[in-house]
């Protein structure tokens, strides 16, 4: 009976050490669960102040088209020079946009950013977007002669989660270059806009009509349809002192490239897009570009809406010419560019410019290449991840005068998959 | 009497396992690091806070969604000298909807703005309640959250406000 007794005793005795041991193991494991969930926020919080607080290097690596992914040594997207926090370069911006129409000549992709940022085993998604997104969706059309030119937008403001904004100050303001066909060249002969505001509904929608605007315009006997026209709309939305802008090209046919990059004063565009040399009075124009943010405000300040020289990196056979300075560096740095892009610089471009419009023809037909110097951004190296654990950050910025919002995402890679 | 004395031993031996690893497992818990994880969350919020505050004042967010209030609570503050009564229950359903569409979705807040007024005679500054912005209702608590205090000057329009001094106690957190 005693024996018995010993044996159950020690097999107490034995139940109890591994249960101990098992604790004693366990412990630890918890501990260090909460030190790797800290250690993901530690990782996301360093990412994005260097991403919003340092400028990189060399610091103006968003303007020196010499700097590629390659030879960029430190990444960041502050502005260089700046006293103020979360001010964002518009230029290291837009070396990370890639538009779907046009691959960016001088991406920086996610594999290399995920290099530069020291987050090689870690999944990330960098998201830059304005705080207020316009959509500008056309509803009716104007046709005059063999033009027809979108009328009527409905507009949507929404915020970065994809929220309507209700009550925001929309004003749409209509340009229309009109020039005269020559051999080789256009000649601008006016300059028009017509403006129109609204303000959105609940869901965030309002609709813009210049129809009646239009139909005055083109009753005018010296807008004959012989002309040229070069239109486009930029609509300003504000919100409780937030302010955002967007253009459009509103005579492009559906198939047509009308985006492209501005990148230093180099512009890149698609190569089925015809230069068209445009001259105002004397000078070489090329482009119209927003000059002040006041313009949008107040579209009777259309004086802001400068003309500005445009040059072309290829001569009259189409190849790429290398007499040009300013050409032949761009034809050194980026030799694929030369095949693939229609490559031209502007003369001088306005620092707080939110857009470029230039003049181009598109299978015959005058058309305005938009060139949004504010992208919205959405770099992933997993895209499609689902990852068990996740840190997601976000920090309010500005890109010119525009607030952003920059959201990092970062998971362990180990973790990310779906 | 031999075999007595063994399952003594056996006793004592079971006891004093059970003693040992009843300490060890206490002192565990004692050893055990605080949960670091909340402790970041919380230092970031309190990062995400000023920002926001600090995005809204760039932008003269304050001067156009508070600016009637403001010059109204300045008017009654120089008229009376006295802080307009029962404006800390006024609802700020404006900034509400503004700091909920501009903030990450899942975050609470609330935010009681003042304006700041200077009793130079007294020497002491004083504060009158503007009302207050919050997406949460009574009952609803706060696990982890960070309070930040911000002073602000208005330099934007309405004109009619531009000099005015707020001060804006913005509370921001997680729900339980």
């Amino acid at each position: 009976m005693e024996t018995a007794l010993e044996y159950l005793a020690v097999g107490v005795l034995l139940v109890a050490i591994l249960i101990a041991a098992n604790q004693m193991l366990s412990a630890p494991a918890a501990t260090l669960d909460t030190v790797r969930q800290e250690q993901l926020y530690t990782v996301a919080e360093r990412v994005l102040d260097k991403i919003v607080l340092t400028p990189g290097y060399p610091e103006d690596w968003g303007t020196n088209i010499a700097v590629s992914a390659d030879n960029l040594q430190d990444f960041g997207l502050a502005l260089a020079g700046s006293r103020e926090p979360y001010r964002v370069d518009p230029d290291k911006v837009m070396r990370l946009a890639n538009l779907s129409t046009l691959p960016n000549p001088l991406l920086l992709n996610a594999s290399r950013l995920a290099q530069l940022l020291g987050l090689e085993g870690y999944g990330y998604r960098l998201r830059i977007v304005p705080m207020l997104k316009i959509t500008i969706t056309p509803v009716g059309y104007y046709t005059y002669g063999n033009y027809v030119f979108a009328s009527t937008f409905r507009i949507r403001v929404e915020n970065a989660q994809g929220l309507g904004v209700p009550n925001a100050d929309v004003t749409g303001m209509y340009a229309l270059v009109r020039a005269q066909p020559g051999a080789g060249e256009a000649t601008v002969e006016a300059k028009n806009v017509i403006a129109a505001s609204a303000l959105t509904d609940a869901l965030g929608e309002c609709v813009l009509d210049f129809t009646p605007s239009l139909q005055q315009y083109f009753s005018d006997p010296r807008n004959k349809p012989d002309k040229w026209f070069f239109t486009f709309l930029i609509v300003r939305a504000e919100w409780r002192g937030f302010v955002s802008v967007a253009g459009y090209a509103t005579n492009a046919r559906g198939d047509a490239p009308v985006e492209g990059y501005i990148i230093s004063n180099y512009v890149f565009v698609n190569r089925t897009i015809s230069p068209t040399p445009v001259k105002k009075g004397n000078k070489q124009s090329g482009a119209v570009l927003v000059k002040d943010e006041l313009l949008q405000a107040v579209p009777e300040y259309q004086e802001l809406l400068n003309f500005t020289t445009v040059v072309w990196c290829r001569d009259s056979t189409g190849r790429f010419r290398d007499d040009d300075p300013l050409c032949n560096n761009a034809g050194r740095v980026l030799p694929s560019a030369q095949q693939w892009y229609l490559v031209g610089y502007i003369r001088y471009v306005e620092p707080l410019a939110s857009h470029v419009f230039i003049f181009a023809q598109f299978r015959g037909g005058p058309v305005a290449i938009v060139v949004n110097r504010v992208p919205s951004i959405d770099v992933s190296n997993g895209r499609g991840a689902a990852p068990a654990n996740a840190v997601r950050l976000t920090r309010m910025c500005t890109v010119y005068n525009y607030p952003f919002l920059v959201e990092l995402t970062v998971w362990r890679w180990v973790e990310g998959f779906p | 009497m031999t075999a007595r004395r063994g399952q003594v031993r056996v006793v004592e031996a079971v006891l004093a396992v059970f003693m040992v690893v009843a300490v060890i497992l206490l002192l565990m818990q004692f050893t055990r690091p605080l949960r670091s994880v909340y402790i970041r969350e919380t230092s970031d919020l309190r990062r995400l806070g000023y920002n926001l505050l600090n995005s809204m004042a760039e932008n003269n967010v304050y001067e156009k969604v508070l600016g009637d209030l403001i010059y109204e609570a300045s008017r009654r503050f120089s008229a009376s000298g006295k802080c307009p009564e029962g404006w800390e229950g006024n609802r700020l359903d404006d900034l509400a909807f503004f700091a909920s569409t501009v903030l990450p979705q899942g975050l609470l807040f609330r935010m009681d703005v003042y304006t700041v007024h200077y009793d130079l005679a007294g020497g002491r500054a004083v504060l009158c309640p503007l009302g207050y912005a919050a997406n949460y209702g009574v009952g609803t608590n706060m696990t982890e959250a960070e309070p930040i205090i911000y002073t602000y000057v208005c330099t934007g329009d309405p004109d009619r406000v531009r000099g005015s001094a707020l001060l804006v106690h913005l509370t921001i957190g997680y729900s339980g």
